[in-house]
């Protein structure tokens, strides 16, 4: 069965989100809410609503799997916008948000 | 069919506008003020500039000026039309009318341009911009109004550098 | 002279050569950022869809990328002074990480800006002169010229001054905002060329002719991303006079005839391969003839003006040889081994350029922290009249150096780590963003321009392997060159991994060429050791001197293919 988070960039400051329970914006990928094939239909359609109530842009679908530790998107290049640059672990969400940025 | 379209001229004003656009399958009204897409003026030309009221031409991004340039003393106005904001075709157009056709007639921009797009219009020598369905005349103005204080002096006294000189808008 | 045209740069700046604004051109840009406010204003409330503000904010330089929002601001064909590189110090600490990434066409960028703070950021930069328009969009990009200009010992014709009259002529051109792909300009005025005019959409070669007087080649339709092409000559000589009325025609035929249907089509390259390049000359020589009057015609006086407003340095009365410079180059052999590759021969005698590497071994290519851009500004405004320049390789140059104060500003580059004697060898990788910031990218090229680096860091082994660029591109768009790379890698996605396709042979250069496959894709893992086998094969057949890419045309790819094949077995 495949599985399938909601994400989205904040319009205001470009930080990147996440749909988590209760259609509630998450800041990191640990607290998104996984949906099935049936379920992502209307999480994005949450989403569409949101870009015309002006809080986000680029909302898309992103596949993810179970690991032990929760869940994985399943592309490099979404894992790295879910997880932060590789190259700058410092910037990585848990980092930041450590640091309160 | 009426225009039910704002026309506003180059300063954003809202003016009146008695012009109509003939559609592609219509026949020919028996007067005008009336635009007239080229195809149709090509192929139906003098009755075409037979109307009394005035006659203007509709021209597609992509159509070469030169088949109407003949025809130019006959016309009172020339549309041109912007498919899509991101098509720039249309500005090289307006400027080759003005500057390399010599034309003075009315030049109006119809279709999709946006009002920050305004600015530009109006330097390279519109006269009017038929705006979008809904669209606000204020966000034009108000444009002109941000951005402009264009040189209002002519350009051979405009000190340099060069931008001012450059930015003198083709007289329209 | 009226007050508007005043030059304003404060007295400090007034030696370095960069173009001083006055205060119409000051308010042009002050305007153009309240513009923007309101503009993000009205995209914020909702008036103006993300559609309708795309191309608004990217002609503001404000991308969306894989993490943030990022601001790629504008240095003019390169040129900064050091009041503007603390400004852009000051930026990276205040709305940024404290970072600033130099870019392949001498801009800088920064990677986590938020949308609601772009217009501050642009009005603080504003307050010296500094902007961010045309940086991105279908519109014309910033000039790029030589990172040695004016200063150059094999200069024929300085090019600043008429890179600043493109920069004028192309900023807010109102007829050219909407191309159907964005347009790149380079010019160049030695015949060693250092900022890859053939793979521009315009290259321009500046010259004189045999009466002394300025004039132009021009080349068209060059640029790498899918389609590597490069460039074709059109126009032999053009008269200074001439210049504007040649570039609005050139322009004139790609916005009315480029392809608007298909964005990987749309580039000036497709439409002058598609036309054929005698046919799209013709068409220019039409334009350039229909062009009417003397709008465009760019008068002597004019030149002179702009020309004017340059800051020149007070070039002290040196000898050509400095006895403090010699001395220095034979006690200590590794401030010789930094001269070697990190200087450049100067016009002016007792005077040299000095390049200052942003390519520590293992780091981040062109990346600098917010503590090392104040540096750099001390350092220039100290050894060099105030001045800077960005060089497409992603290095920052002090031109005016004295000799005899080399070695002291050598001394000074240890400590904040951008000393690193490497300027133009393997470890001088020019690498893009790639999938660790970029939206487009297939693949990661920061970690693999980290190997390489880490793998040849020994400086004697970088020394004598020699002169050897290594582009590193994370997607076909090539923001790294790779084509014209010595060796090009190109990041792709085999199924769903990340992979990397090597060529050898390409050059930038004046020899414009684009290099040859290798073979297939390896990972990121094996890199360091293919370029172990290319470097290996070239160490055992080099005659005497050769430099690697001199050796790759005289045996061709044959040899280097042979090792390849071997090494992946």
């Amino acid at each position: 069965m495949k599985l399938f988070v909601v994400t989205a960039t904040n319009l205001r400051d470009g930080a990147i989100r996440w749909l988590g329970a209760g259609n509630a914006w998450q800041a990191s990928f640990a607290n998104a809410q996984p949906f099935d094939a049936a379920g992502i239909g209307p999480a994005l359609a949450f989403g569409a609503a949101e870009i015309l109530a002006q809080r986000v842009i680029g909302v898309y679908q992103v596949e993810v799997r179970r690991t032990a530790d929760g869940l994985d998107p399943l592309s490099t290049r979404e894992r790295i916008r879910a997880f932060g640059p590789t190259v700058h672990p410092a910037f990585s969400y848990a980092a930041t948000s450590r640091l309160g940025a | 069919m009426a225009n039910t379209r704002i026309v506003i001229d180059r300063t954003g004003a809202v003016i009146a506008n008695a012009w109509t656009t003939l559609a592609a399958d219509e026949a020919l009204p028996s007067a005008g003020p009336v635009i007239v897409p080229l195809a149709r003026l090509l192929a139906e030309t003098d009755g075409v500039l037979a109307l009394p009221g005035g006659v203007g031409v509709l021209v597609a991004c992509d159509e070469a000026l030169e088949q109407i340039v003949p025809l130019l003393p006959n016309l009172a106005l020339v549309a041109v039309a912007f498919p899509k904001f991101r098509d720039g075709r249309g500005f090289t157009q307006i400027r080759a009318l003005r500057d390399q056709f010599g034309w003075h007639g009315e030049i109006r921009a119809v279709g999709d341009a946006l009002p920050d797009q305004f600015l530009s219009l109006v330097r390279l020598g519109v006269s009017t911009v038929e705006l979008g369905e809904g669209e606000d005349p204020e966000s034009w103005s108000g444009v002109l109004a941000l951005r402009g204080g264009l040189d209002s002096r002519p350009a051979a006294e405009q000190p340099l550098p060069l931008l001012r000189r450059l930015a003198a808008p083709f007289a329209a | 002279m009226d007050t508007a045209t005043q030059i304003r740069t404060p007295s400090a700046a007034a030696e370095a050569g960069i173009y001083h604004y006055d205060a119409l051109d000051h308010a042009f840009i002050t305007r153009r950022v309240e513009a923007f406010r309101e503009q993000v204003q009205r995209r914020l409330s909702g008036a103006l869809t993300e559609d309708a503000f795309k191309p608004l904010r990217l002609m503001n330089g404000l991308y969306l990328q894989l993490h943030a929002y990022m601001l790629r601001v504008a240095i003019p064909y390169g040129m900064l002074s050091a009041i503007q590189m603390r400004k852009l110090a000051h930026v990276a600490r205040k709305y940024d990480r404290d970072y600033g990434h130099f870019t392949t066409r001498q801009n800088i960028q920064f990677n986590w800006i938020k949308l609601e703070q772009a217009p501050d950021i642009l009005a603080e930069l504003a307050e010296v002169d500094i902007h961010a328009i045309q940086t991105s969009g279908n519109c014309i990009r910033n000039v790029s010229t030589d990172q040695f200009a004016g200063a150059a010992a094999d200069e024929l014709v300085d090019p600043r001054v008429y890179a600043e009259i493109l920069r004028q002529w192309s900023t807010d051109h109102p007829e050219f905002l909407f191309l159907p792909r964005k347009f790149k300009i380079a010019i160049i005025g030695s015949p060693q060329d250092r900022a890859a005019i053939k793979l521009h959409d315009i290259g321009i070669l500046t010259q004189r002719n045999d009466a002394g007087e300025p004039g132009f080649t021009i080349y068209v339709g060059g640029g790498l991303g899918r389609t590597p092409v490069i460039g074709v000559k059109i126009r032999d000589w053009l008269p200074v006079g001439d210049l504007l009325r040649y570039m609005e025609a050139v322009l004139r035929v790609y916005n009315a005839a480029g392809r608007r249907d298909n964005i990987y089509k749309a580039r000036l390259k497709i439409l002058v391969r598609e036309t054929g390049a005698a046919r799209f000359a013709e068409l220019v020589e039409q334009e350039f003839a229909n062009l009417s009057g003397d709008r465009f015609h760019l008068p002597d006086e004019v030149v002179s003006a702009i020309q004017a407003r340059f800051g020149s340095p007070d070039f002290a009365d040196l000898p050509q040889v400095s006895p403090a410079y010699q001395k220095a180059l034979a006690e200590n052999a590794d401030f010789a081994r930094w001269v070697s590759t990190n200087t450049h021969p100067h016009r002016v005698p007792g005077y040299i350029s000095a390049v200052i590497s942003l390519k520590p071994i293992g780091g981040i290519p062109g990346d600098a922290s917010s503590a090392q851009i104040d540096r750099i500004a001390d350092l220039a405004e100290r050894y060099s009249f105030g001045e800077l320049r960005i060089a497409h390789e992603q290095n920052v140059v002090l031109a005016h150096v004295r000799q005899d104060a080399l070695f002291a500003l050598w001394q000074e580059l240890e400590a904040p780590g951008i000393a690193t004697a490497n300027i133009g060898l393997i470890t001088d990788i020019i690498a893009c963003p790639g999938l660790d910031y970029c939206d487009l990218a297939n693949a990661r090229s920061i970690p693999v321009a980290q190997s390489i680096s880490e793998r040849f860091g020994d400086l004697a082994r970088q020394h004598d392997i020699g002169a050897l660029h290594v582009n590193i591109s994370g997607c076909i768009n090539a923001c790294a060159h790779h084509h014209v790379g010595h060796i090009g890698i190109l990041g792709v996605d085999k199924h769903g991994d990340e992979a990397y396709q090597i060529t050898i042979g390409g050059a930038a250069d004046e020899n414009a060429a684009l290099g040859q496959l290798l073979g297939a894709a390896v990972s990121a893992e094996q890199v360091p050791d293919v370029i172990e086998g290319v470097i290996r094969v070239y160490l055992a057949l080099r005659l005497p001197g050769e430099l690697f890419i001199d050796s790759f045309r005289r045996v061709g790819l044959a040899p280097f293919k042979r090792e390849f094949r071997h090494g992946q077995h």
